[in-house]
Formats: C-alpha cells, structure tokens, sequence
C-alpha cells in the first residue's frame, strides 16, 4: 500500500509570534538530540507493508539544514523504510545565506521546494515578524526557480492586521512573476494564547477584506493557469502537492519527528510534541505516540469525508461505501440533502463537494458531519 | 445533647455585602472546635461553587455549634450565616423568622450601609435582640468612631453596646461569644405545648429526595414521628432528624428550641413549602405560624430551553430549585417564537443570574432567558386592570386607558463629597426626593422615590462608579404611578420576536431603541443570510441595524497532524449552537436577549 513519509524538523532561526507550530529556536545541542532521536525512531519497529512514494520533509525551517544534512536524513529513512520516491519536498524559509544550497539539495534528491513567504510586502512580513526583507524573499526564490526543481511552490498569508488591497495585490503580483508551479494562501488563524493574539485583538482583520483578498487571488492565480484543488492549495495541472493530497484524501502517512502525526488504516496518532520528551521516551524505549485514536468505520468515514470535503474533487461516495464499509447516505442523508437544498453542497455522478465558491464557509457544512 | 432549653442561643449574622459575615462565622467554627484548622477553609459556609466563585454569599447557611461559656456552662449555638446582597434579602427575612437575636456587622472601613440599615429594620420589626459587632479592626486607618456614631444615629444602638472585632484575626470574638451568651435570650416556646415547628428552608438531596430545616417552637419531634405539613396538610413520616455541625448529624429529636434537619421521605416537592409549619398528626397544634409573605418580585424574565435541553427537564429543575430559593417565582409561558418555557420572577438581576446559573449546572440545562422587565400595569378601555409580567402580553395600544409602572422607596448612604454626581443620576432616573439627611460626619441619608424601571438596569453600576464604590443603596416596592410608556418591539426580518419587547418610557424609546438593535448587531453572529434588525413603536421603525451574512468561516490549512485539533474546532462548533435559539431563519444567543442590560 502506498504511504506518505513526513519527517518533522523543529527548529526555526527565530519563532514567529503567530506560530502554533511544534518549532524552537535552533541550537546545536537540541539539534543534536533530534538527529539522535530520529535515528532512533527510523530504526525502531512499526506497521510494515507501506511503500512511501512521498517524503516530505516539513518543519519548522528544515531548509535550515545544508545539502549534506538532507542526505543524511534521506539516507536514514531510505535504510528503514521501503521507499520508492515521486516527490520530496522541502519546507524552507528565504533567508539570504542559504541560496547557495539549492544546488546541493537538489542533487540530494529534493524534487519540490516549498517557500514560507508568506507575503512579499514589507509592512506585513515586519508585522508579521519574519526575518527578511521583500527583496531577500524575492532574490531566494528567484535562485530557487532557477535551481531545476520539479516544482516550486510559495505561501502566501491573507487576513494580517494592517494588510491593504495594495499589499495583497504586490504579493500577488511578485509571486506570479516567479510563475511558481504551486501557491498555497493560509488565513491567519489566532491561535489563543500566541503572541499575536493580542494584537489581532486589538487590530481585528475585517471578515469582508480577508474574503475580498481571497476571492482576488483565487481568480488572479485561476487566470494564471494554477487550478485551485483544495481550499488553500493552487497547482499547474499535475503538480498538486502529493504527499498533502493522502492528507485530504485520507489516505496512509507516516510521520517521523516530534509532534508528527501518522494515519494508518484503523488508527491515527501524533508523536510527542515536546523534543525532549519525544527523544527521551525514544532513548529509553518507551511509546512517543499520543493522542492515538482508534478509528472505528463511522468514525473513519466521518473524517474521510469532513478532509476530502475540502477538495475541489469531492468525495466519491461510491468508493467510500468500500473503502469504509459506511453508507454515507444511511448516515448523513438528511444533513446532505439539506446543504444540497441550501446550495452548499453539490451531489452529482456519486460525488459528493463543496462548490468553490462556498470553501471560505465549509466550517459551517464540516461540522455537521463530526 | 443534654443542653438545656435555658443555654440555646438561636441567631442570625446580617450585614450588608461584605462587611464578614461569612468570615464571622468562619471563626465561631473554628474557635467552638466545630471544624479542625485543616477542615477550615476560608468562608466554610459559602459551600456553592457559584458563591465561591463570586467571593458573595447567596444562600443563608445554619449550623449547630456547641460553646463552653467562661462560666463553665454548656451552650447551643444555632447560627445562621445570611447574605448580604439586596438581591438575597428574602434569605435574610427567612432566617431572622427563626431566630431571637441577630449579630448586626458593620465592616469598620465601610461604616453603615444601605443593607445594614434594612437588615437591621428588619431584626427589629421580627422584635429580635440586636448585638452590633464593628469587624475589620484589624485594618490600618480604620475611623472605628465614625462607624459608632452612625450607628447610634441611625439605627438608635448605643456606642455603648457595640464589640470590637476582627472576624480575620479572632480579635474580640472570646468576648462576642459571651456577649451572645448574655445578651441573646434563649427560646421561649413550651416543651410540652403540642408540636409546632417552622419550616424555613428546603433543598432536594439526589440520594435522600426532600431535606427541610425547621426551627422546633413548641413541643418535640421524634424520629417515627406522624407529621402534617399544615398548609398542604400532606402527611409523612419523620425518617430522619438531626443538626447541621455543619456536617449532619442524626440526634433522633429536637427539642423545643432546636433549628435542624428534618428528612420525611416528601414525595411531591410542592408539599415543603417556606414558611409552613411542622405539627404532630395525633396531636396538631391549633395555630400555624404566621409563616413568610411571598417575595416580590422586582424583575421578570422568560426562561426557555436551548440546547439539548427540553421542557420537561426545565420544569423538573425549576421545581427542585425552587425548593432552595423561596424568592424565586414562576409561571408557564408559551411564546409564539421561543415556545413553551416560563415566566419567571427575581428580586433582582443578579437573582436572575444567579438563578440561570443554577438551572444550568446544578441540573445540567442549556437556556435561553429573554430581555429582563419589570412589571406593569394596566388598566383597559372596559375598565378592567391586569398586572403585565411580560411585555410581549400587553393589550393593544387602542385598547388601554393607563399603564402603570411599578415605583419604589430607595435609600442611599453615601460620603457628601459624591452628592453632586448622585443628584444629577437621580434626576435623569426620574427621581423624586423624600429626605436628605446627614447621618454623621460627611455622610449622607438619601431617600427618594424612583420608578423600579429606573433602578434595576445598570443604575447600582452608575451609582457605585460615581461614589468610587463609596455609596450604597436599598430599595423597597412602593406602589404603582401611571406614566408615558410605551411598548417597543423588535423586529426580525421583518416579524416582531414577542421574547424581545420591552416597555419603556416615551422619551427614552428612541435611545433605547437605537441602542438594542446596535448592540444586538454586535453580539448576533452573522449567518448564511443577512439578518435585519429594527426598533418599533407600534407601526412606526424607530431603529434599523443588519447583520452581514458570514463569508468566512473556514480552517484555513489542514495538514497530517492536524486531524484531532481540527475535529475538535469542529465539534465545538456544532456544539456552539447548543447556547442559541432559532426564530424563524435566525440564531439567536443568549447576550442578544440581554441586550437592553448593555444599553446606556
Ligand atoms: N482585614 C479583614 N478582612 C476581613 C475581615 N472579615 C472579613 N474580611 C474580608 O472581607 C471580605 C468579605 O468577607 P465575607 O465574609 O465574604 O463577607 P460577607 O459579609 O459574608 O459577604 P456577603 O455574604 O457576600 O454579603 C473577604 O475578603 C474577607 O476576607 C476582617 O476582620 N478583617
Ligand atoms: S518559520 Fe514557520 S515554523 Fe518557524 S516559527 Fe515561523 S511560522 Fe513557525
Ligand atoms: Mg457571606
């Protein structure tokens, strides 16, 4: 069965203020700790019967890490699990002394490049407290297009305090001009307790200005030939992220690294979120998984259907009766028959999706199937 | 116990909020050896979550302590902890029934306060001994004099006679409790005279069903006893009796005297009623006691199931609440938008908090309440008058001849130096000055007449605001005063939502108008559609808001180890509903109801 393979680096050159991401400041000891732990949780015993065709190396900044580093993680997996490469990703961050590596980590077998720009507007990228100028962002991805890649792809972030028409459109514009192959746009999210919680409560992000700075790049990149195919995601047609698709389509991943969560068929869990704990639960042999849950056939079914809602594909409910031995219908069928009245959901040839239009209030239909 | 009827010494602590009634009690129980130091935990009495929470105490607490007087004797002592709280103060009257003295506190740093004076009123028209107790002595720059003076003004006790205390310290408590010993009278009732005990308090205990505490005024009662409950005339069976130490403890009788508990398996909870007396099926007594006048309500509100909660449920817990709160009142309701619920009437807004609060977690419930009001009344073109306790039930305009709205008798103590402020917050209350009166140096007696309408909505808020705390205030229901007052209703989409109208006086509508559907703009989330909101005063639109339909409501990113976060977002989500109400296409919540509280 094909599987995803995830490889969780956490460590970041600074934490941003918004973050809710398992990511400290980067140190050499903690560094240390991990490159142990992982080792230790490649070689340790698990569910076997998986091909990963993915790996995706996400973080925190692992394009923190030099060409040499992601060999010898590639190496790593490559010595415990069984793998047959379609696509490598890695997460990285523009910082200006890294470009000189993307050479390095293309030969280490990195076929896409993921960029956390997250915007290419000065005032946002200071409010939002990233570590690099307009410009720097630009000149990283420009070498990193340059660099072969069979993919690049840019985040964008809407929904920033302080974030004009004009700004969006100068990201947008930016980041067109790179033509990319693959734009995700994230809406900031607050996250109680952050840093920045305070802040967005005192400078509260008008709900019509996020929607209209959506809807604006949704079309700008549609007309530049990048397909939406999942609420925040955009691609030329066959550079959809895949290892994100088994996400949303519910398919099996594995994940390796604090606070990495896994999907097998049957349960779900994530690591240890704390990197001390994670390894040191590893070093004396002990279980890193927590939150396990045990996914019974409607409650498999249930998930399965409220992430691959976000798919501009749909569910096929068809292949979710098999797949989960659930008729969907049995389950949901007045709730469906509803939305679909109401216009939220479409139901035709046995799928089932959330027309485009209504992604940015797909909260209010998800929640009537968990 | 072996106690004679000589050495029982039954008492109240009143006060106003505040001044350590609970922490008073505290130290009789600590220092009689009721409780150990580590059983002790600071305002043992106040056992409910709600009153721990709020630092106030809510309901009046009786316990059973035994004293070693310094003469060597054995004493009872049946004190009963009250609330200090206007809201409460139907707890106070309760309590002060079975009683022969009460300790007045008067928290040194604060001097008398409105609720010290009612309070102490109050004792005195129940013709009980008073023991003024000055607490807070142990606090730095304390004018204990000034507390004296106004004491003796007022309230007519000398200086004389007053105890010096620290209820945080034990200060001064050996010499209260002597002074309990001496100055309280112990009960006067006949041992031998048939049974006749008051019944003034109840609450529902899920293992033991109806517990009530009754204070014995004549004659004993056994366990195995046959007992009438004399209003409902329901007989039982005494299965258990005993005292509150404060722990429970079975003692097989009370005597002539004692206060405690009494268990006799009452099936139909409308048989313990407050104020009802206790008497021997074979042997009756042949005069009840005069038992309690009915609280008055001040507000009302309607109470509706939300949620997952239903009727049934609702009225099961209105019952059982109702026997642990006498003040609380109610009737069916059936509202055109929210269904069946109730109406219910309060002593105040906090009661009415309070009590939702009570609903919800003592007994599990999601509500909704509506707008609070207070009553009208109205008389109609055939003459006729009836008492309006919801405003969505008033006649037609065409049809009545009078509205009347309810008035009372406010008295405010205050330091003369906020007068200024006050005077100019009475008169836009629409105010009408009785008394003014200095009570001792720099402080000042108000007494005005107001309409309730003015008093019970933000106006305790302002009051404290403009006196930084300083003024305090009372208030009793006087009578009705006709006045311009008009109905005014909000719209939804067009249709007038019954649970939302309020009636207010003429000149204020269009402020207040204005004000409702602004605030319930802001608190009404938007939905799939656009929701429009007006103010009406008959056919006339006097106020006009909309709520946007929502265009966002996503998790925007959804990776790998995201599942179990974004579940839970989810499922918080359907279960937000649960604090709402749909009328028509609408969800309405809670604070939307209560709007007109955040109107100014
Ligand atoms: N310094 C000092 N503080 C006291 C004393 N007695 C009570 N307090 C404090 O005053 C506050 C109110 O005390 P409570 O005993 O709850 O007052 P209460 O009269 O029971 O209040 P309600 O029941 O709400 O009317 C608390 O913070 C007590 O700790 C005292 O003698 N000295
Ligand atoms: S770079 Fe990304 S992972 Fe690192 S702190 Fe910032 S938001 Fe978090
Ligand atoms: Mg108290």
């Amino acid at each position: 069965m094909r599987a995803g393979l995830y490889i969780h680096f956490p460590f970041c050159a600074a934490k941003c203020p918004y973050c809710h991401f398992s990511s400290l400041p980067w140190d050499e000891t903690s560094y240390r700790t991990w490159r142990q732990g992982l080792e230790r949780e490649a070689a340790a015993p698990r569910e076997a019967g998986y091909e990963f065709d993915t790996v995706y190396l996400g973080g925190g900044t692992p394009s923190l890490l030099g060409p040499d580093e992601v060999v010898w993680v590639r190496e790593l997996v490559q010595a415990h699990f069984f793998l047959k490469i379609e696509e490598f990703t890695l997460e990285a961050n523009p910082v200006a002394s890294r470009t000189n590596f993307f050479g390095g980590w293309r030969e280490a077998g990195v076929t896409r490049l993921s960029v956390g720009v997250q915007s290419f507007d000065e005032a946002v990228l200071r409010t939002l407290g990233r570590p690099y100028t307009a410009e720097e962002a630009l000149r990283f991805c420009r070498t990193g297009r340059r660099a072969g890649f069979d993919a690049l792809s840019i985040d964008l972030m809407i929904g920033i305090p302080g974030e004009t028409p004009a700004a969006v459109e100068r990201s947008l514009d930016t980041a067109l001009g790179l033509e990319p192959d693959h734009v995700s746009v994230y809406i900031l999210e607050n996250v109680e307790g952050l840093p920045f919680e305070e802040l967005l409560v005192r400078h509260p992000v008008d709900e019509d200005a996020v929607v209209d700075a959506y809807d604006r790049i949704r079309d700008a990149l549609e007309a530049a030939g990048l397909r939406q195919y999942e609420i925040s995601n955009f691609a030329r047609l066959g550079k959809e992220c895949r290892h994100n698709l088994k996400y949303w389509r519910y398919e099996p991943f594995i994940g390796l690294g604090p606070s990495a969560g896994s999907h097998l068929p049957g349960r779900r869990w994530c690591n240890k979120t704390c990197l001390d704990d994670w390894a040191d639960a590893l070093s004396r042999n002990e279980t890193i998984r927590e939150d396990v849950v045990e996914l019974t056939p409607s409650l498999a079914a249930r998930e399965a259907l409220v992430f691959g809602l976000r798919l501009v594909e749909g569910v096929d409910l068809g292949a979710f009766t098999e797949r989960f031995n659930v008729d969907i219908m049995a389950l949901f069928g007045r709730e469906i028959n509803e939305l679909v009245a109401e216009g939220l959901l479409v139901l035709s040839a046995g799928r089932l999706r959330i027309p485009s239009r209504n992604f940015l209030v797909s909260n209010r239909i998800l929640a009537k199937f968990v | 116990m072996g106690v004679p009827m000589k050495n029982i010494r039954n008492f109240s602590i009143i006060a106003h909020v505040d001044h350590g009634k609970s922490t008073l009690a505290d130290r009789f129980i600590e220092l009689t050896g009721a409780l150990s130091a580590r059983e002790l935990k600071e305002q043992v009495l106040d056992t409910m979550d709600l009153e721990r929470e709020r630092g106030i105490t809510i309901k009046a607490q009786t316990v059973r302590l035994t004293y070693k007087s310094l003469s060597g004797e054995d004493y009872i002592f049946d004190l009963i902890d009250t609330p200090g709280h206007v809201d409460f103060s139907y707890e106070v009257s309760r309590s002060l029934a079975a009683c022969d003295g009460a300790l007045l506190v008067i928290d040194a740093s604060q001097g008398v306060e409105a609720q010290t004076l009612a309070n102490a009123y109050l004792a005195i028209q129940n013709d009980l001994v008073l023991v003024p107790v000055i607490n807070k002595i142990d606090l730095p720059q304390i004018q204990i004099e000034d507390s004296l003076e106004q004491m003796e003004h007022v309230i007519g006790l000398p200086r004389s006679e007053a105890l010096l205390v620290s209820a945080k310290t034990g200060q001064g408590l050996p010499e209260l409790f002597e002074a309990v010993v001496k100055r309280i009278p112990p009960p006067k009732g006949s041992p031998e005279a048939p049974l006749k005990a008051l019944l003034f308090d109840s609450w529902f205990d899920s293992y033991r069903g109806v517990i009530v505490l009754i204070r014995v005024v004549d004659g004993e009662l056994r366990t195995g006893d046959k007992i009438v409950l004399m209003a409902s005339g329901a007989e039982y069976e005494a299965e258990e009796v005993g005292y509150l130490m404060p722990k429970p403890v079975k003692s097989g009788v009370l005597q002539t005297g004692d206060v405690g508990y009494l268990i006799a398996g009452i099936k139909k909870l409308s048989d313990a009623r407050i104020g009802d007396t206790v008497t021997h099926r074979n042997r009756p007594t042949e005069k009840p006691l005069p038992g309690f006048k009915d609280a008055k309500s001040m507000v009302f509100c309607g109470i509706f199931p939300a949620g997952e909660s239903n009727i049934e449920e609702l009225r099961d817990a209105m019952e059982k609440l109702r026997l642990n709160d006498a003040s609380l009142q109610y009737e069916p309701e059936n509202s055109p938008a929210l269904g069946l619920g109730f109406r219910a009437g309060f002593l105040g807004l906090l009661h009415r908090e309070i009590v939702q609060e009570r609903l919800e977690r003592e007994f599990g419930l999601t509500l909704i309440t509506t707008a609070p009001s207070v009553g009208y009344r109205v008389t109609t073109q055939t003459g006729e008058t009836v008492e309006i306790h919801n405003p969505a039930g008033m006649p037609d305009s065409s049809n009545v001849t009078v509205i009347e709205e309810p008035v009372i008798d406010a008295v405010i103590l205050t330091p003369d130096r906020y007068l200024g402020g006050l005077f100019k917050l009475l008169e836009e209350r629409r105010g009408v000055q009785k008394k003014m009166e200095y009570i001792g140096p720099g402080r000042v007696l108000l007494a005005y007449t107001l309409p309730l309408n003015e008093v019970v909505f933000d106006f305790y808020n302002q009051l404290k605001q403009l006196s930084q705390g300083y003024a305090s205030l009372d208030y009793e229901f006087v009578g009705y005063r006709e006045g311009p007052l008009v109905k005014l209703d909000i719209l939804i989409n067009g249709e007038a939502v019954d649970a939302l109208s309020l009636i207010v006086h003429e000149d204020k509508a269009q402020a207040i108008g204005r004000g409702l559907v602004e605030r319930m703009r802001k608190v009404i989330p938007r939905q799939q559609y656009e929701v429009a909101l007006q103010a009406a005063i008959g056919k006339r639109i006097i106020a006009r808001e909309t709520v946007k339909p929502f265009r966002k409501d996503v998790l925007a990113k959804l990776y790998g180890g995201d599942y179990t976060r974004k579940m839970k977002v989810l499922e918080k989500q359907k279960a937000g509903k649960k604090r709402m109400r749909r009328v028509g296409k609408v969800d309405i919540p809670q604070e939307a109801f209560l709007a007109i509280l955040e109107v100014k």
